[in-house]
């Protein structure tokens, strides 16, 4: 009974949120696009810390932004590489005037970027991430977000990440995943809920941060956390669908879990660290649904484990408890075995409510697909299965396992 | 800092609460439909199961009152018949409604029903037995609803209800169920005392009977 009771209000819980997105989802206005007739100045800040593969690619990308070259600075910041990061830098903004390089010993990304931060002066930048490329029209795409946006509150503006060229299977289906979260960043924009700016291309407003302190240096996920101190300070923050940048995803497990852990890690360091938001009105949906939902969400996914895997072992369980009573002799069951479905057997509860939150889910990964431009088989009808199979049972696993890591208090560094 | 963008979407989290809860109700009506759609169902096929009763009692008294026993193979197959369509049909409602943790009135009394339905073809298929001399075996079951066991023994004789087919009869009896004298008597006249308990050819047989055994007792260890 107690069973039941949990198991409904977990599905119940889930179904009011896939509703309410679908409703956020239906009341979407288009915002029609202003032309801007003087792009103002904007600094990129390029943190870098052993990337020697993929820096170069990266500065490329950024030499063939289309922008007004005069109004744009590019920071690159060698965080002390081991590698041959520094010369590959060097070698590349060598004859190239708004590039410059500023080196240190390792003091982690944060703080690489606090230090850039100190010294520009244009009202405006963006960090990029050493691994993540951006389309050329990306900058001005972002700027005229911006500033048609800014109604004086507006301190983050976020862009739409894409996955890199997928090559293997798990790069396919975190694609899937990208895509799904963009709808995803669409609808928190619209709620002014967002709460993370990622590290590829998120643009700010130099005097909001450097008024809010600059970057968490102590913090797994600075680009969660500063959203979180924006929003806590009652800055906007909005997400630019048209500002396209690409960024290379693990290709590895290994790599993908320990990416997930940080995250995920950063993610309940935040909730934490900023509980004090959890269902309060003044923050309007940030507060009562955003920050709300993501806590509940900790609990959803850690009971849903575990009745997932209780529902799935005992039937297993019986199972083979049933083959050892007929010494596995399971030819006479083959023999008769039948595949009638009759309507009178099923749980129309259970169906109507799994139905519903399937089917929204259904709709929201078309949609946002649609939305992106992007194929549903874009690369192959493969990566579907494991995506809806046992994706998000995977990353549920990883959550648990870092919620059970903080509750023993164990610390880790990225 | 200036809040006035900070806007809580009220309609919207009602919207979606009573949407949510529409979607439970809906369910749940549909789950009491289908209760009551599952009921006409196992009534019907009851009703039916009525003349075949009749049927085979009306069979069985001409078979020896006119001393007709070669017909006997006629009898057989409309019981073997029958109580097929009993374990297609009572038995599998009962078993939902059991995994389900219903127990409504109609529950019970088809409990009853079914209980009773097994222990008459029991009672037929003993007699054809005597008067025909067949080669089928019968099998009554004695179970209770929290034996550990129970779920165990029931699994073998499935095993080789499958196995034997038309060879082997099985009357599960559910003692548990409320009100029902005939149980009582039932009990009574085998001394069962303990779940599972199996009666083969009138011997008893208490606790869980193991593959191995019942090969030796119902096929002399050749199935």
């Amino acid at each position: 009974m107690l069973f039941d009771i949990i198991l409904y209000a977990v599905y119940g819980t889930s179904l009011f949120f896939s509703i309410f997105l679908l409703l956020i989802y239906l009341d979407h206005k288009r915002s029609h696009k202003k032309e801007i007739e003087k792009y103002p100045e904007v600094s990129i800040i390029i943190p870098a810390y052993n990337e020697e593969g993929t820096i170069k690619q990266t500065l490329e990308s950024v030499a063939n932004i289309d922008y007004p070259e005069d109004s744009l600075d590019v920071y690159v910041v060698n965080d002390g590489s081991t590698d041959k990061t520094k010369s590959v830098i060097e070698k590349f903004i060598k004859n190239k005037a708004n590039f410059s390089l500023v080196s240190h010993d390792n003091m982690g990304k944060a703080a690489s970027m606090n230090k850039v931060l100190n010294i520009i002066n244009t009202p405006y930048f963006l960090c990029l991430d050493a691994d993540s490329y951006v389309e050329p029209s990306s900058l001005k795409q972002i700027m005229t977000h911006f500033l048609t946006s800014d109604t004086g509150n507006l301190a983050i503006v976020t862009p739409a990440m894409k996955v890199w060229s997928p090559k293997n299977w798990l790069q396919k289906i975190q694609r899937f995943e990208y895509i799904v979260m963009l709808l995803f960043a669409r609808l928190a924009s619209q709620m002014d809920s967002l709460y993370v700016a990622p590290g590829p291309f998120s643009m700010y407003k130099t005097k909001v941060i450097k008024e809010l302190g600059g970057f968490n240096t102590t913090t797994l996920t600075e680009d969660q956390e500063i959203a979180y101190r924006v929003q806590e300070h009652h800055y906007q923050i909005k997400h630019c669908p048209t500002a396209h940048v690409y960024t290379v995803s693990p290709q590895t497990l290994k790599a993908f879990y320990l990416q997930r852990r940080r995250w995920y890690m950063g993610g309940m360091q935040c909730s934490a660290q900023y509980k004090h938001l959890i269902a309060k009105k003044e923050y309007g949906d940030f507060g009562v649904f955003q920050v709300t939902k993501t806590v509940a969400s900790y609990f959803l996914v850690g009971i849903g484990l575990l009745f997932a895997g209780y529902m799935a072992s005992k039937p297993l369980y019986e199972q083979i408890r049933r083959g050892f009573l007929v010494n596995f002799d399971i030819w006479p069951y083959l023999q008769s075995l039948q595949f009638t479905v009759n309507p009178l057997f099923i749980n129309p509860l259970k169906g109507v409510v799994l139905g519903s939150i399937f089917m929204i889910g259904i709709f929201f990964f078309i949609k946002a697909h649609k939305l992106t431009n992007e194929k549903v088989t874009g690369h192959g009808y493969f990566a579907l299965v494991p995506y809806f199979v046992a994706y998000y049972l995977i990353k549920g696993t990883i959550l648990c396992y870092c919620a059970i890591q903080i509750l023993q208090k164990k610390r880790i560094k990225w | 800092m200036n809040e006035s963008f900070r806007k809580v979407s009220k309609e919207k989290y009602v919207t979606a609460f009573i949407i949510t809860t529409l979607i439970f109700a809906f369910g749940l009506t549909l789950g009491l439909y289908l209760q009551e759609q599952r009921y006409d169902w196992a009534n019907t096929i009851a009703d039916e199961q009525e003349i075949d009763y009749m049927s085979l009692q009306l069979q069985y008294l001409f078979l020896t009152t006119f001393d007709l026993s070669e017909n006997c193979a006629v009898l057989q197959t409309s019981l073997r018949d029958s109580i097929d369509d009993l374990s297609d049909s009572l038995a599998k409602v009962i078993e939902y409604e059991e995994s389900e943790n219903i127990k409504s009135n109609e529950f019970l009394s088809l409990q009853r029903r079914y209980t009773l339905d097994n222990l008459r073809y029991w009672i037929l298929a003993k007699k054809a037995e005597e008067s025909c001399g067949t080669s089928t075996q019968t099998v009554l079951y004695f179970y209770q609803n929290d034996c550990e066991e129970c779920p165990d023994q029931g699994t073998v004789l499935t095993y080789f209800k499958k196995i034997l087919q038309d060879e082997l009869l099985v009357f599960p009896i559910n003692t548990d169920v409320e009100d029902e004298p005939m149980v009582d008597i039932i009990i009574n006249l085998y001394g069962v005392t303990e779940y599972p308990t199996i009666i083969i050819n009138d011997t008893k047989y208490e606790g869980l009977q193991r593959k191995d055994l019942l090969e030796e007792i119902l096929c002399d260890g050749t199935c």
